[in-house]
């Protein structure tokens, strides 16, 4: 689903890369974790994947379809990210303008694929259904966010990235939150990768993984979450 | 003071972070200062130039010249007088000679005719004069004195006060033949006398600033008065090099000098066998003169003279008034429109500062310190914005005064100058009037701010429901045609123009909602994108919809002013088609008895007299009501022929039953027959709406008229005919004085002044200098139809004079008018006193000029409506792009999910262009009846006359068109611009 070779990138000729010759693989129904310290390249590395930002160097392919080769070709990269991809924000970054239903089938419509039953045994699962009509400010956090996972899920990406998606909410509710998000990617057969700082998050991935020096390292669960640094 | 000073610090150090508000805020207070300090610039150069004008002359006061056969007194009658006794009258002489300002002369553009003015200035050393100063006085005599280095060259001065003859000298009149080397600029610095040719000299000499401005003279700051003769000259050529200075002393189109210098010019008009007696074409009289002291001159002088008390001022008409009414409301629009901008850059800003300033207040700021320090931050921003808003309506009104000028030289024969303004008065009335307003506007906004302890409270806002806008509407509408009805003044016409926009406003924040809602719930959720562009322009709706109200404001005035002048265009290009009913005029300043053309050609002179209505007298209740302040009107002469009778138009005519009130088309042309017997048949007259309105005065009532004199003719022997005969007391104008019941009210747009019509017949008087002096210098021209027979049965008199000399010429259509102009000049031609002194103008040709005359007209007006919607635009842009810029993590959502920039971008612009087009379509009917505000009372109470409202789609659509044409293309620069980054960690604000 996901290959990542040696990929480079930094953000000054001077300065030491961020990403230094990074190798990852991830399976279609795969779940992964990434940690690591603060200002480590978590993020930039989403951005990448995303195809938001260019690596230096390296490739990264998705679904057989070359990332990096695609840089020069902005059309072919939004409609991969529209089709193939799907996304979840730390802040939920859904749309005012839209109550949740809408927020939610926004993603399916734009690809083509809305399907209400879908939509609503997505929400169901989620435990938004009652919610669906509301306005986003009557909205608590956990809900908004939940909302953002379901919009994330609903157009059937083949890969999710999820940028800190617990950052914003209770213990509590960050735990239910990442159940549901682990759960319902793997229900539908999606790839999922989660950048976090939580260890209760990332212990729930099929497989954990630590950002360190540019290069990802197997994080052997008990070492990563016992490690306080994060 | 410390927590104050420390939240004030605070609140500027966001500034730093969050620049754009403030921008905004700055922007446009400069905007609206700008506006507002270019529109009191140019109201005051026009007021400063009206002043001028009408300030009384030192030399266009008493008159006496001579009359009958003698045309000039001699320097023999001059000192015979002052020997005995008449020390107070000032000897003059005057020409006309075409003058060339210097730097026009280099750029060779072209001149000006003026009236040289020869005066012996000697007497009025020591003189006092009509509370004359002694600077004043002073200032006047050496600017005309005769400068040291012409007495030199003169070799008839003997430093007495000797005229010199006339020398040989190039033609005056012909600025081509001013000497070529005054057109290289190196010799046109002072002193001028050094530099000039044999053939030019150097005088000094006096000119009116009206009259320098005209000439163009001067395009720097003016003083209004006669300050300084150092910074105040203006080197003007003719054969003799002027130093003029300028003053408002003298009389306009007059350059005075003195009378040494005036014979050293030549007098080409003369033969030399006159000019060697040294003519004076009169004296002024610097004191008050009694009919005694005339006669003794008479005795003195063994002559006859003429004895001028003018006590008129100069006309300007209240043209400027309107120019100035119009800039006002203008000024008033910009003012409003930069209000909104500001307050909705405040309203942006303050959502942006909303989680800073909740901190400020969970801190323990009490709301009051947060309140000052947040007007603390708008008056730093007010002291910072104004002085560049200053600087920039001086730049505007500096660019703007050579059009201004020309606008007010050509149409309203009124002068516009640069204004003398205190700057720092200015200064204080611009900080004044924008901090009020703005702490005005702003205090609601700013203590709910200041009070806020949670973003929720702060944000709530309650959904209208439609119900509440309807009946919200219905009882706005109902209260301003309430509030329509008690409108009987301009102010309060303004003041209703102001509530009419105010409440359209209010609608339109209700309204942009429910549209907004409205069209989400219709727009189809299969096309997302639309989708989105349609609710987000609803959630938008709410944040810009104080630009939206600036833009909406702007374009509603736009419409109402298009619709208003389109209305007036309309209208008075079909009123001047009908009411040119002859296809050629004459205009002439030649007597009327010595216009004399072939019996193939009819002529219809027009004729005309002025009075004053003293009272009227009901037709209700035959109640006489007195007029506290006579109402001074101009009685003119109309025909009665056919084609006459067919080219006025009526607003309203007498009612034979006064309940009616819809006439079929039979019943209103039996009622037109019906007056215009009565009309002919003396039983009543038609007026003008300016009279009409101005006295309240409705069809049936009786006028009486007093005071009915000659008007001053344009030709000074009938006008001193007129004075010697005291004609204007014993008037015996009218051979049978009409019943002045009013019969028919006529729109007569452009005329300030009423007017009063009665039959062209009526004007019997026999005598020559009468009728010369009746003569207005107008007659209407067409072939002779001898087919139709002229309308003689009614007329009282059937004597065969020049007044009735008028007949039906229907056939003018069918004429060759080439062959007939051909044949009326060949015949104005063959009198020679007529040949060079008239003006035939085509029908045509007068619609032509007229019609371009309005358009000029409007010019400046719809420059300013232009700039108000551009203005408008750009704020709303702006606006729209601080708004964006705050959005940007909505707008990387939008790209991370796959949406191109492209397509973020046309969902912006389409967002935006939504709510500018909902705005338009909501400008339409309030344009409309804002069109209608403008004429029925704005008008009505302004100037007297009304118009019809002419409801054209082309030009609103047009007005709209161009509105959202002009904020697409404002749009596309910032959008065209906006790269929306994706960034995983942004914040969407909600």
């Amino acid at each position: 689903m996901l290959i990542i070779n040696k990929l480079k990138k930094s953000f000054s000729d001077t300065e030491k890369p961020l990403l230094n010759n990074l190798n990852l693989s991830l399976h279609s129904d795969e779940s992964l974790s990434i940690q690591g310290a603060s200002g480590c390249g978590k993020s930039t590395l989403l951005s990448l994947i995303a195809g938001f930002d260019h690596p230096d160097s390296g490739d990264i392919i998705i679904d057989n379809l070359s990332v990096t080769e695609s840089k020069n070709n902005a059309h072919r990269i939004d409609q991969f990210r529209k089709n193939k991809m799907g996304i979840v924000f730390q802040s939920f970054n859904l749309f005012d303008c839209f109550n949740a239903w809408d927020n939610i089938a926004f993603t399916a419509r734009l690809k083509g694929n809305y399907d209400k039953k879908y939509q609503q045994a997505l929400m169901d699962q989620l435990g938004i259904l009652s919610i669906a009509k509301k306005p986003l400010s009557q909205l608590s956090g956990g809900e908004q966010q939940r909302c953002a996972i379901a919009r994330a899920l609903v157009h059937r990406p083949s890969l999710v990235l999820a940028d800190e998606p617990t950052g914003n909410l209770d213990e509590a509710t960050s735990d239910s939150v990442s159940d549901l998000l682990y759960e319902t990617c793997k229900q539908a057969n999606t790839a999922l990768v989660v950048v976090t700082h939580s260890n209760d998050v990332a212990k729930r991935a099929d497989r954990a993984m630590r950002l360190h020096k540019g290069v990802l390292e197997n994080a052997m669960p008990e070492d990563a979450f016992a490690s306080s640094t994060f | 003071m410390r927590t104050f000073l420390l939240t004030t610090l605070a609140l500027l150090a966001m500034v730093r972070t969050r620049p754009w508000e403030p921008l905004l805020i700055v922007f446009a207070i400069v905007l609206a200062n700008a506006g507002l300090v270019t529109v009191l610039l140019i109201n005051e150069g026009a007021a400063q130039g009206e002043l001028l004008q009408n300030k009384q002359s030192l030399l266009t006061s008493s008159l006496i010249t001579p009359t009958g056969n003698k045309a000039y007194f001699t320097k023999e009658q001059y000192s015979l007088l002052r020997r005995n006794g008449f020390t107070q009258l000032i000897a003059f002489t005057a020409r006309d000679i075409t003058l060339t300002c210097d730097r026009q002369a280099q750029e060779n553009k072209g001149s000006a005719k003026v009236t040289l003015l020869g005066i012996d200035s000697q007497p009025l050393l020591g003189s006092r004069y009509r509370g004359l100063s002694a600077p004043d006085l002073s200032f006047f005599l050496n600017s005309v004195s005769t400068s040291p280095e012409s007495s030199k060259n003169n070799t008839h001065s003997s430093g007495a006060r000797v005229f010199s003859p006339p020398l040989t000298r190039p033609s005056l009149s012909n600025p081509s033949l001013s000497n070529p080397a005054l057109s290289n600029p190196a010799l046109s610095s002072p002193p001028l006398s050094r530099q000039a040719g044999p053939d030019v000299f150097s005088v000094k000499g006096l000119i009116h600033p009206a009259t320098s401005t005209k000439l163009a003279c001067h395009n720097r700051h003016m003083p209004s008065k006669e300050a300084s003769s150092g910074n105040n000259e203006t080197p003007l050529l003719w054969p003799a090099k002027i130093t003029a200075s300028v003053t408002s002393l003298v009389p306009q189109n007059t350059l005075v000098i003195s009378i040494e210098d005036f014979y050293k010019g030549g007098d080409r008009t003369e033969s030399s066998a006159v000019s060697e007696q040294l003519q004076l074409k009169g004296f002024i009289a610097l004191t008050a003169l009694n009919n005694q002291d005339i006669s003794f001159m008479e005795t003195l002088l063994r002559i006859p003279v003429s004895f001028k008390r003018s006590d008129a001022m100069n006309d300007t008409g209240s043209l400027p008034d309107s120019f100035r009414l119009n800039l006002w409301a203008m000024s008033a629009l910009m003012g409003v429109v930069a209000l909104f901008i500001v307050l909705n850059a405040l309203n942006l800003m303050y959502r942006t500062r909303l989680p800073n300033i909740i901190r400020f207040r969970q801190l323990g700021i009490s709301a009051s310190i947060l309140t000052r320090a947040l007007f603390a931050e708008l008056l730093l921003y007010c002291l910072i914005s104004i002085p560049i808003g200053m600087f920039m309506g001086f730049q505007t009104a500096s660019f703007l005064s050579p059009v201004i000028s020309g606008t007010f030289a050509s149409l309203f024969d009124a002068v516009f100058i640069n204004p003398d303004i205190n700057l720092l008065s200015l200064f204080g009335l611009a900080l004044l009037v924008t901090f009020l307003s703005l702490v005005l506007f702003a205090c609601i906004p700013v203590s709910m701010l200041s009070r806020a302890l949670t973003v929720n409270h702060a944000k709530s806002t309650k959904r209208v429901s439609l119900l509440f806008v309807l009946l919200t509407t219905l009882l706005t509408l109902l209260l301003l045609f309430a509030v329509e009805q008690y409108v009987a003044s301009t102010a309060s016409a303004l003041i209703f123009v102001a509530l009419l926009l105010l409440s359209s406003c209010a609608l339109v924040l209700l309204w942009l909602p429910v549209f907004a809602r409205a069209m989400t719930r219709v727009v189809p959720r299969k096309w997302p994108m639309f989708h989105y562009v349609i609710a987000n322009m609803h959630a938008l709706s709410g944040k810009t919809r104080l630009a939206v109200c600036a833009f909406f404001i702007a374009l509603t005035a736009n419409i109402g002013m298009n619709t208003m002048t389109d209305s007036f265009r309309n209208a008075t290009e079909q009123w001047l088609a009908q009411r040119l009913y002859a296809p050629f005029y004459l205009s002439t300043d030649q007597l009327l008895s010595s216009v004399n053309l072939s019996p193939s050609i009819a002529t219809t002179p027009l004729l005309k007299v002025q009075g004053e209505v003293t009272g009227v007298s009901s037709r209700l209740d035959n109640a006489l009501r007195v007029q506290d302040a006579p109402s001074k009107i101009s009685i003119s002469s109309y025909p009665i022929h056919d084609a006459g009778k067919h080219a006025l138009v009526f607003d309203s005519l007498l009612h034979s039953s006064t309940t009616s009130t819809s006439q079929s088309s039979a019943q209103w042309n039996n009622q037109l027959d019906t007056l215009w017997q009565k009309f002919v048949g003396g039983e009543g007259v038609f007026i003008n709406q300016q009279l009409a309105y101005e006295n309240d005065i409705q069809l049936g009532d009786i006028l009486t008229v007093s005071n009915i004199t000659l008007g001053q003719s344009g030709n000074a022997t009938v006008n001193a005919q007129i004075s010697q005969s005291e004609l204007q007391k014993n008037l015996a104008v009218f051979s049978d004085v009409p019943t002045w019941k009013v019969l028919g009210i006529y729109p007569d747009y452009g005329n300030l002044n009423g007017q009063v019509l009665v039959p062209l017949p009526f004007f019997a008087t026999q005598d020559d200098t009468v009728k010369n002096a009746l003569f207005s210098g107008v007659m209407a021209l067409s072939p002779k139809d001898q087919t139709r027979k002229v309308e003689k049965k009614s007329a009282p008199n059937k004597n065969d004079n020049d007044v009735e000399r008028s007949e039906g010429f229907p056939a003018f259509v069918k004429a060759n008018s080439l062959e007939f102009k051909a044949q009326v000049e060949k015949a104005l031609n063959e009198q020679p006193h007529m040949q060079g002194k008239y003006t035939l103008y085509a029908k045509q040709d007068l619609l032509d000029v007229s019609m371009q005359t309005f358009d000029r007209t409007f010019v400046l007006t719809n420059g300013l409506n232009i700039t108000t919607l551009l203005v408008a635009g750009i704020a709303f842009a702006v606006s729209l792009t601080v708004l964006t810029l705050g959005s940007a993590a909505q707008l990387s959502v939008l790209r991370a999910i796959g949406i191109s920039q492209i397509k973020v971008k046309f969902a912006l612009f389409m967002q935006y262009m939504l709510l500018c087009f909902v705005s338009a379509l909501l400008a339409i009917p309030f344009g409309i009846y804002l069109a209608y505000v403008f004429i029925h009372l704005v008008n009505r109470h302004a100037f007297n006359w009304t118009y019809p409202l002419a409801i054209d789609l082309p030009v609103i659509a047009s007005s709209a068109g161009w509105s959202l044409l002009i904020v697409s293309l404002v749009l596309m620069l910032p959008l065209g611009k906006l790269k929306p980054k994706i960034d995983l960690r942004q914040e969407v604000q909600l």
